[in-house]
C-alpha cells in the first residue's frame, strides 16, 4: 500500500494541508512546528485500525465547531482490499499524471480514499469515499487493518510480547498448539517454562530476531520466549521477547525500536505502510544509517522482485537521517501563517540541495537559510553571530530557526533558488569580486532573494584588509601564520611585494609603507590578493578563527562596505 | 469426464451437463478448490440451488460468491456507472442489453480489472445454454481475467426465442474450449435407473431427430387426443409418494389444466408476475370500493376453479356464513386505502369449500401485496407487489406438491412423477421443440407418463 494523496483538515496545528508523497519513500523535514509529525498522526489516525480517542485539542486551535476531516487515498492495493466483498467496488482512479477520479478510468490505478471525520462529539467515524454510492462505507477497524500500516512512535511494549492480536501472534501462525501447550507451561511456570521448546513460538521468535538483526537492531544472544511474570496475570501476554533471558523490552532504546519496527512490518505481507517518527531516537549515527539503508533496500528487493513495496514516510531531524535518504526523498513540510495552511514541498532541482546536504545538511532545519557562497565566508559568518545576540536581547540566531549554509562556491544562487522553492526564506551572502550571471540576477530578483554582497567588487579579503587597522591587519598576518606556518606566509608575501626583504615582512605591518614604494592601501590590496591566492582563509575553520578580528575591524569601520554587508546580514537573519 | 481438480486447473473450459448428471456438484467441487470463486447462473432460483448444494458439502461462503449474470452485472455496473452507464431501477425489455454491455464496458477498465483479479480466482458459469450474445460477450471479457469454466447444455437451451442462440461449435467452443461431458447419471441413482437410462437414449435421438417410441416400458403411455386428459393427472396418485409435476409448454393450457383439476395441481408464476400486476394496475387505478371490488373479482375467477353445486345440495351453512361475511367486508373497500378489507377478503376467500384456490402463489402474493399497503408500508399496490416479488426472488420459492407448468419455469427442478399432457404439442412450438421436451422429460426422477395420439413422437433437430 502506498499513500497517494493526504488532505488534513482543522488538525492540530494544521488548518488545512494537501499533500501527494509521490514516492516510495518520504523523509520529511522542516522546521519545528511546521506539522511533521502531524503529517504522520493524520495517516496513521486515517489508516490505523486502532481506535482513536479524540480531544479538544486535536482540533485546531481547541475549536470544535468545525470537524476535523482527513482523507487518505491510498493505492498499490492489496488484493484483500481490491476484492469485490471488500472494499473493490468502492475503487477510485489515480491517474498516470497524478490526479484522483472518483471512477477510474482506461489504465487508472486502483485507488481508495479513506475519511476520518471528527466532529464535536469526539466520536471518529471512518468510511469511504465514493461519489458514485449514495449510501457512504463506513469502515471498520477490520476493514482499516487491512491498509497495514505500521507506525513506529514512542516506546510500545506490545509488540515484543505475545499478546492477543500482537504481530508476534500472527507471524506464530497456528496458535493451536501453542495454546494449549501455554496451558500446561502456565502451571509449571515457576519451575521451568520452557517455553522455547514450543516450536511455533520459538520459530517466531527466530524469524523476528533475523528482522530485527535486519534492521540494526542488537541481538545480545538469541531470540527466544520467555515468561515475564507478575505483569497482568497469565495470558498470553505474558510470553515475551527474550534476548539472551533479558525481557527485549529491557534493552536499549534504539534496539527495542528498530526490533519493533522490524517485527511489525514483517507481519504485513503485502507492501506495509511505514511511517517512523524521529528515526534517529535511540540510535547512533552508523545504525540511523543502517536503518534507512535496510528500509531502502527492503524496498529495492520488493521492487526487483515485483513484489508490494509499500511506502516509508518519516520525520527526522538528524542531518545523519537526511544523508542517507538522500534529496530525492526529502520532502519539507511549510506551515504559512497566520491561517496555517500546511503545505509538503518537493525538491524540484534536488542537484542544488544535494551540495547543501553534503556541506551543510543541518540548514535544512531551519525556516531561514543565509547561503554563503564559501568556506571563509560560512566560517567568519559563524563566528561573528557569535557577537550578535549581544545586540538582540541575548538570542542566538538559532533560536530564531535561522542556519548558515555552506553554497559551494558558484552553486550558492542555485541552491538559495532550490531553497526558496522549499518554502525556505533564502538570501545570499556573496563577495562582490565577480558579479551574478544576470540570468541568476533575474530569477534571485523574481523570487525576493536578497543578495547581500560587499559595495565596489570586492572579495571577502579585500573587504576585511582594505579597512583594517595597521594594528589589525598585523593580527590578521600573525593569525595567517599560526595557521599556515610562518614561512609560507613571509614567502607569499615577500613575491608578491619585492621590495620588501623577509626581514621587513616579518616586522611589524605598520613599518613596511616606510620601506617599500606601496602605499598603506596598495600593501593591504596586495597582502588581500595573495591571500586570496594562496588560499590563506578558505577553510571553514581558519574562516571562524578569523571572525574576532573581521568583527572588530568592521566595528571600527562602521562605514565600510564589510561593515555594510555583514550589518546586512545580521539584520536579515535577525528580521 | 475430467475430475473436479483436473478441470479447476484447466483454464477457459467448457463443460457439458446433460440434466441429472451432477452439474451443481461438480460445480460446487470446483469452486471451492480456490481461494475464492464466483459462481454465476441465470435464475435466482439457480442461485439458491447452488448456494444450498455448498452449504451441504460444508463449503464457507466466503469461499465461492453466487449470483446471477444479471445480479452480478446490476452490481459492477452500478459501481462504475460512469463507463458503463446502466439504465436506472430494474431494467425493462432491450435495458438488459445496456446493463450487460455497460458491464462488459467496465471490464475494459484496468482497474476493475484489478478488481475482478482480485476478487476471484475461478469464474465458474452454469446454464451456459441459456445465455444470450451480449452475456456471451461479459463472459469472454471475464475469461481474459479469471480462468473461466463453463457449464452448460445444449439440449436444455430453451430460450431460443428470447435471443439464447449461441452455436456451441462457432461461438462458445472456440473460446471455452470442450472439456467433457459428465457422465454419471446421478439424478436417477436409487430411484429409478431405467428412466434415466430412457431419457439418456432419448437425448441421443432427439439430438439427431430420430424417432421416439413413447411405448417403451420404461415409461408410462396413455393414448388420448384430449390435452384436458384428466386422468393422465390423477391416475396412479394414490399409493405414490413425493412431488408431481405437469408439464406442457402452453402457459394458457398450464393454467386451464390446473383449473380443471380444481387445485389438485396448483400453477405456478412467471418471474414477471404479469397477472399480479394486473391486478395492482386495475386497483391502483380504481378510485371506488366498486372497482376495487371489480380488481378483486376479477383476479379471483382466474385463481379460483368454483364448483358449481351439484343439484338438490344444500348450501354448506359454512360457506353461507362466509359470503355473509364478505359482503360485510365489501363497503369497507371504500374505506381508506381499501387495502385492509382487500385483505380481510382474500383472506376469507380460501375457506369457501367450493372455491378451490389453483393459483396459490398468485392468490397469497396479492393478498400480502393488499397487507403492505394496508400497513402502509407500500403507497401503492403496484409498489407493494414489487416489494413482494423482491422477497419471492431472493427467498426462493417453495413448489407445490402438485405443480402444473411450463418447461420454461420448471427448467432446473426435479420431480418425483411427471405428466406430460399431450405430447404432440411439442412439435408445434415455433423454437426448440427437442430441447423442450428434453426439459420436460428429464424432470421425472421415478415415473414418467406421457399422453399423446400416437406411439411415435418426431421432432425437428435442434439447433447446438
Amino acid at each position: 500500500m502506498q499513500i497517494r494523496q493526504i488532505k488534513v483538515a482543522h488538525f492540530r496545528g494544521i488548518e488545512s494541508l494537501d499533500w501527494k508523497p509521490g514516492a516510495l519513500f518520504c523523509c520529511l523535514i522542516g522546521p519545528g512546528d511546521s506539522g511533521k509529525s502531524t503529517v504522520l498522526d493524520a495517516v496513521e489516525a486515517a489508516l490505523s485500525s486502532r481506535w482513536f480517542a479524540f480531544t479538544e485539542p486535536d482540533f485546531l486551535a481547541c475549536d470544535t465547531t468545525s470537524p476535523i476531516v482527513i482523507e487518505a487515498t491510498v493505492g498499490e492495493l492489496s488484493k484483500a482490499l481490491k476484492s469485490d466483498e471488500r472494499l473493490g467496488l468502492y475503487v477510485r482512479g489515480w491517474t498516470s499524471a497524478g490526479e484522483l477520479r472518483d471512477e477510474p478510468e482506461d489504465d487508472d490505478e486502483p485507488v481508495l480514499t479513506v475519511r476520518l471525520t471528527v466532529d464535536a462529539s469526539m466520536e471518529p467515524v471512518w468510511e469511504l469515499i465514493c461519489d458514485r454510492v449514495d449510501d457512504s462505507r463506513t469502515l471498520s477497524n477490520r476493514d482499516r487493518a487491512l491498509f497495514g500500516l505500521v507506525r513506529l512512535a514512542g516506546e510500545d511494549a506490545r509488540h515484543l510480547a505475545w499478546g492477543q492480536g500482537s504481530v508476534l501472534s500472527r507471524l506464530t501462525g497456528d496458535t493451536h498448539e501453542a495454546s494449549t501447550r501455554l496451558a500446561q507451561a502456565y502451571k509449571a511456570a515457576r519451575e521451568n517454562a520452557k517455553l522455547n521448546e514450543i516450536e511455533s513460538l520459538a520459530n517466531a521468535a527466530e524469524k523476528a530476531e533475523g528482522f530485527a538483526k535486519g534492521l540494526g537492531a542488537y541481538v545480545e544472544g538469541s531470540y527466544e520466549p520467555g515468561l515475564e511474570l507478575g505483569r497482568s496475570g497469565l495470558s498470553s501476554g505474558s510470553i515475551a521477547l527474550h534476548d539472551d533471558g533479558v525481557p527485549l523490552r529491557l534493552a536499549g532504546l534504539g534496539t527495542r525500536r528498530l526490533a519493533t519496527l522490524a517485527i511489525q512490518k514483517s507481519a504485513i505481507s503485502e507492501g506495509a505502510i511505514v511511517l517512523v517518527d524521529e528515526i534517529e531516537h535511540g540510535l547512533e549515527p552508523h545504525r540511523i544509517i543502517g536503518a534507512i539503508a535496510q528500509l531502502k533496500a527492503d524496498q529495492d528487493g520488493s521492487v526487483a522482485a515485483g513484489l508490494p513495496v509499500g511506502q516509508v514516510l518519516m520525520t527526522t531531524h538528524s542531518d545523519v537521517a537526511i544523508g542517507e535518504t538522500g534529496p530525492e526523498r526529502l520532502r519539507v513540510v511549510q506551515m504559512i501563517r497566520p491561517g496555517r495552511q500546511g503545505a509538503v514541498l518537493t525538491p524540484t532541482a534536488p542537484d542544488s540541495i544535494r551540495a547543501l546536504m553534503r556541506f551543510t545538511p543541518r540548514a535544512l532545519f531551519a525556516r531561514r537559510i543565509l547561503v554563503t557562497e564559501g568556506n571563509t565566508e560560512i566560517g567568519m559568518l559563524l563566528g561573528i553571530r557569535e557577537h550578535w545576540p549581544a545586540r538582540h536581547a541575548g538570542k542566538p540566531i538559532e533560536q530564531l530557526g535561522v542556519a548558515i549554509a555552506d553554497g559551494n562556491g558558484a552553486q550558492a544562487p542555485a541552491m538559495a533558488l532550490a531553497l526558496h522553492e522549499l518554502g525556505y526564506e533564502t538570501a545570499i551572502f556573496r563577495d562582490s569580486d565577480t558579479s551574478l550571471f544576470p540570468a541568476e540576477q533575474t530569477s534571485l530578483a523574481a523570487a525576493g532573494i536578497q543578495v547581500f554582497e560587499y559595495v565596489g567588487e570586492l572579495n571577502t579579503e579585500q573587504a576585511i584588509f582594505s579597512v583594517a587597522s595597521d594594528e589589525l591587519v598585523q593580527e590578521l598576518l600573525n593569525f595567517a601564520r599560526e595557521e599556515r606556518g610562518d614561512d609560507a606566509i613571509d614567502n607569499n608575501i615577500d613575491i608578491k611585494i619585492p621590495d620588501l626583504t623577509l626581514e621587513v615582512i616579518r616586522e611589524t605591518f605598520s613599518a613596511w609603507e616606510l620601506l617599500s614604494e606601496l602605499d598603506g592601501a596598495q600593501l593591504r590590496e596586495a597582502i588581500a590578493e595573495v591571500a586570496v591566492r594562496k588560499r590563506w582563509f578558505k577553510d571553514q575553520r581558519i574562516g571562524r578563527g578569523l571572525s574576532p578580528m573581521v568583527w572588530r575591524i568592521a566595528e571600527a569601520a562602521p562605514d565600510s562596505s564589510l561593515a555594510t554587508a555583514l550589518h546586512q546580514a545580521e539584520a536579515w537573519l535577525y528580521a | 469426464m475430467p475430475e473436479a481438480s483436473e478441470l479447476f486447473n484447466l483454464g477457459n473450459a467448457a463443460v457439458v451437463a446433460p440434466a441429472g448428471h451432477g452439474k451443481t456438484e461438480i460445480i460446487a467441487n470446483v469452486a471451492a478448490l480456490g481461494q475464492r470463486a464466483l459462481i454465476l447462473t441465470h435464475t435466482h432460483a439457480g442461485v439458491h440451488a447452488i448456494r444450498s448444494r455448498l452449504k451441504r458439502l460444508g463449503i464457507p461462503r466466503s469461499r465461492v460468491a453466487v449470483d446471477t449474470i444479471a445480479g452480478w452485472s446490476m452490481r459492477y455496473a452500478h459501481a462504475f456507472p460512469g463507463i458503463a452507464k446502466p439504465p436506472a431501477g430494474m431494467p425493462q425489455g432491450a435495458e438488459w442489453d445496456q446493463l450487460y454491455r455497460g458491464a462488459r464496458l467496465a471490464l475494459n477498465v484496468a482497474a476493475v480489472r484489478a478488481v475482478v483479479a482480485a476478487s476471484y480466482d475461478r469464474v465458474l458459469i452454469d446454464e451456459y445454454q441459456d445465455c444470450g450474445s451480449l452475456q456471451h460477450e461479459l463472459a469472454t471479457e471475464l475469461a481474459r481475467i479469471v480462468p473461466t469454466l463453463i457449464f452448460g447444455d445444449p439440449m436444455q437451451g430453451i430460450f431460443e426465442f428470447a435471443g439464447a442462440t449461441l452455436s456451441w461449435d462457432a461461438e462458445i467452443h472456440p473460446l471455452f474450449p470442450f472439456a467433457g461431458t459428465l457422465e454419471t447419471p446421478h439424478r436417477w441413482a436409487g430411484k429409478n435407473h431405467e428412466l434415466g437410462q430412457w431419457i439418456a437414449e432419448t437425448r441421443e435421438k432427439l439430438l439427431r431427430g430420430e424417432p421416439i417410441d413413447l411405448a417403451d416400458p420404461r415409461i408410462t403411455l396413455r393414448q388420448s387426443h384430449d390435452a384436458f386428459d384428466l386422468g393422465a393427472l390423477f391416475e396412479g396418485i394414490e399409493g405414490k409418494e413425493g412431488s408431481f409435476a405437469a408439464i406442457h409448454c402452453n402457459k394458457t393450457i398450464c393454467y386451464r389444466l390446473a383449473k380443471a383439476a380444481g387445485g389438485g395441481y396448483q400453477a405456478i408464476e412467471e418471474i414477471a408476475a404479469g397477472r399480479l400486476r394486473e391486478f395492482a394496475n386495475l386497483w391502483d387505478k380504481a378510485t371506488d370500493g366498486t372497482g376495487r371490488l371489480r380488481a378483486i373479482t376479477s383476479l379471483l375467477s382466474d385463481s379460483f376453479s368454483i364448483k358449481v353445486l351439484a343439484d338438490g345440495v344444500d348450501v354448506d351453512p359454512a360457506d353461507a356464513a362466509l359470503e355473509a361475511a364478505l359482503r360485510e367486508i365489501e363497503p369497507a373497500l371504500n374505506v381508506g386505502s381499501g387495502a385492509e378489507a382487500a385483505a380481510q377478503i382474500m383472506a376469507l376467500t380460501r375457506k369457501h369449500s367450493r372455491w378451490k384456490l389453483f393459483r396459490n402463489e398468485l392468490w397469497r402474493d396479492a393478498e400480502r401485496a393488499a397487507t403492505e399497503v394496508a400497513a402502509g408500508r407500500a403507497e401503492s399496490m403496484d409498489k407493494a407487489t414489487t416489494n413482494v416479488r423482491q422477497r419471492v426472488s431472493v427467498s426462493g420459492r417453495k413448489l407445490p406438491k402438485r405443480t402444473v407448468s411450463t418447461p420454461l419455469l420448471l427448467k432446473g427442478l426435479e420431480f418425483d412423477h411427471v405428466v406430460i399432457p399431450d405430447a404432440s404439442h411439442f412439435a408445434t412450438q415455433r423454437n426448440a421443440q427437442a430441447k423442450l421436451f428434453y426439459v420436460a422429460i428429464s424432470r421425472a426422477t421415478r415415473s414418467l407418463t406421457i399422453t399423446a395420439p400416437d406411439r411415435w413422437l418426431t421432432l425437428p433437430p435442434p439447433r447446438t
